[in-house]
């Protein structure tokens, strides 16, 4: 989707290392951002960008982990691949467990670091395409109404239009008209699709307002 | 004959034997008096020539008398040497020791038939001091020259070890005293002295050292394999960038036009990182390496930094913060690089383990060193952990006592025993304001050895 080129972000407190990782792959045509530390990086990076990071496990200050967590709670979580001088095998599963793409040992093959690097890179188009289309749909969901959100946690309890008057003291008239507002809004046809649509957004995780009424 | 009398007469006065003198000095008296009268009579025709002869007849009564009572007494003490160099050679034996002189005049060494000495298969009646020192184990004999010189020019006393090396090669290990005798010039006469045989003592304190070396290793083994994770992460750190750096110089070479500048750059990088990986092995093999204490003089700054760099990716994955503080200009210490390491690294494992389970911003370490008289060094490690308490304190040092988990318990016990052997103390106490210090002190290189 984004058009701007994917870049590595290099983060390693060892400077010879970060010179020959960085080496390496811009001479494989990659876009390449080397940053000495997790805090630096954190703090520079442009606010747009695409593309992943590999971080040295174990940094002084802020280590591979800390910096994980910072970047999945931030506007724009990048995949991160971890490399590390000898890693244990608690580690290696506490970080997938976080999500990191990968785990690799600083020794490894620039085969097998150029696989990774490929699938943290499509995993990050993928993820941004989601997180967008996902942000498209929570847009739609934000413009109902108090009254229609009503509706519509009634309507996905199987409710008849009869029952959902009853229930909110308003006349059927109303209802039908709030549903036809509602599926006009969030541009579906069928009660079906509706249901679809709720469990993608996965409403009550990701947005806030509309929760309280659904479910 | 009269002289002889006379003589013996005045010399036995001058022993103190004073009737004996008065005896004779009496009869020699006597004599003479006698021979004056008898001489007169004599001349005045009153008595015969033949009796002057009455007065030698006294005279040899009385050498007969003195010469007997000489051989009595020689009898009585050939009698009581013999008793005595008996008693003493009971005592000797007895004791273990052995007997020697050395007749700095003539050159002439005696040993006493028992003693160290004895089994060495040479003609002990007959040794010179050049033929002695060959029975001196090689190593030996420097040091014993110099001992022996420094007590014929110094107080005249000798003190020393040496090894005497027997028939088969057998190694008797003995102790020499003695003490030297010179005239009223003060020039050397002899020396004499006992000596001890203390192979035993020695081969026990050898095996003591032994044991002790031995179980330093051990510890030493151990703690690198509790290290084996930083370890490698440290040697793969440069091995990793060897690699990529490899692998770019690759892709670099496909180029056209080569950049020669770039290739150089890696070339050089990759040197510097191999360099990296094989000092962090040179470390390693260090301590590995089952070694006798060499003592050398040793700068403390120098060998806390080398610890460091070793224990650095171990901090740094404790997330402590180690803070060095040397106060002052530190003088050089006396001791073992490879012992030395292993005490402040046991102690910097120690105050990480301390630190686990407290929050990351207390992690603190510091390591302390000051002068603490003129001829010690102290070094302090500090941690800010829970401590000490006190059912743990009596026992700190004491073999397989450990708080840990995985603790073998012999980190402390093993430091302790090293600190011992360079003559230093070590302790441990509570900080007033929380965590735990060890200390412990090294003795200053005294100045001969710094050049």
């Amino acid at each position: 989707m984004t058009e701007s080129k994917q870049t590595v972000f290099i983060v390693d407190d060892d400077p010879s290392f970060l010179t020959s990782m960085t080496r390496l792959l811009r001479a494989m045509h990659y876009a390449v951002a080397s940053f000495p530390s997790a805090a630096l990086f954190l703090a520079q990076r442009p606010a747009q960008t695409t593309g992943c990071v590999i971080a040295d496990l174990q940094m002084p200050g802020m280590d591979g982990m800390a910096l994980q967590q910072a970047l999945a709670q931030s506007e724009n979580p990048l995949p991160i691949i971890f490399l590390t001088g000898h890693g244990d095998i608690p580690t290696s599963v506490q970080a997938m467990r976080l999500g990191a793409e990968d785990f690799l040992q600083k020794t490894v093959s620039k085969e097998e670091l150029l696989a990774a690097i490929e699938r943290a890179m499509k995993r990050d188009i993928f993820e941004r395409n989601h997180r967008m289309h996902q942000r498209e749909l929570q847009q739609r969901f934000k413009q109902l109404t108090p009254r229609e959100n009503e509706v519509l946690a009634h309507v996905l309890r199987g409710q008849l239009n009869k029952q959902i008057a009853a229930d909110l003291g308003i006349d059927e008239r109303s209802v039908k008209r709030h549903r036809t507002n509602l599926m006009n809004k969030l541009h579906i046809r069928s009660v079906a699709e509706l249901v679809q649509l709720t469990v993608k957004v996965d409403i009550g995780s990701d947005t806030a307002e509309p929760s309280d009424s659904l479910v | 004959l009269l002289i002889f009398v006379t003589d013996a007469a005045v010399s036995a006065w001058k022993r103190g034997l004073h009737q004996r003198a008065l005896v004779l000095g009496g009869v020699t008296f006597f004599s003479i008096v006698l021979a004056v009268i008898f001489s007169n009579l004599m001349v005045k025709g009153i008595l015969p020539g033949a009796f002057i002869s009455l007065c030698f007849l006294f005279i040899v009564l009385a050498m007969s008398y003195e010469l007997s009572m000489d051989l009595v007494q020689a009898h009585q003490l050939a009698n009581d040497l013999d008793v005595s160099q008996q008693r003493m050679r009971l005592a000797a034996s007895a004791a273990d020791l052995g007997m020697w002189e050395w007749d700095i005049i003539r050159d002439r060494v005696w040993t006493s038939e028992t003693g160290p000495s004895s089994p060495m298969a040479v003609d002990l009646q007959h040794l010179t001091i050049d033929r002695y020192f060959e029975l001196i184990h090689e190593d030996d004999r420097e040091p014993t020259r110099h001992a022996l010189k420094q007590a014929l020019e110094g107080n005249g006393e000798l003190q020393t070890e040496l090894r005497l090396v027997g028939p088969g090669e057998t190694i008797r290990w003995i102790t020499v005293r003695g003490q030297v005798e010179r005239d009223t010039n003060g020039k050397p006469l002899q020396f004499r002295g006992v000596s001890m045989d203390i192979t035993e003592r020695k081969q026990a304190e050898i095996e003591l050292q032994r044991h002790r070396r031995d179980l330093a290793h051990a510890a030493r083994v151990s703690t690198l394999g509790q290290l084996s994770s930083s370890l490698a992460h440290e040697i793969n750190q440069p091995l990793g960038a060897i690699l990529r750096n490899a692998e770019a110089a690759e892709l670099f070479l496909k180029r056209s036009p080569l950049d020669l500048d770039e290739l150089r750059a890696i070339l050089a990088d990759i040197r510097q990182d191999d360099q990296r990986a094989s000092s962090v092995i040179e470390r390693m093999r260090l301590l590995l390496t089952r070694r006798e204490l060499q003592f050398e003089t040793i700068e403390v700054g120098a060998l806390i930094e080398q610890v460091v760099s070793f224990l650095r990716a171990e901090i740094q994955m404790q997330h402590a913060i180690l803070r060095i503080d040397l106060q002052g200009e530190i003088p050089r210490v006396s001791g073992d690089r490879v012992h030395l390491q292993q005490v402040l690294i046991n102690l910097l494992l120690n105050s990480l383990d301390a630190l686990n389970g407290t929050p990351v911003a207390q992690r603190q370490i510091e390591i302390h060193v000051t002068q603490n008289t003129d001829s010690m060094v102290e070094i302090a490690v500090l941690d800010r952990g829970p401590g000490i308490t006190s059912e743990q304190m009596p026992h700190l040092f004491e073999p397989f006592f450990t708080t840990k988990i995985k603790g073998s318990g012999i980190g402390l016990a093993i430091s302790k025993t090293i600190v011992d052997m360079h003559g230093g103390r070590i302790r441990a106490e509570n900080n007033p304001d929380g965590g735990a210090t060890v200390r412990f002190t090294l003795r200053v290189a005294k100045q001969e050895d710094r050049a």
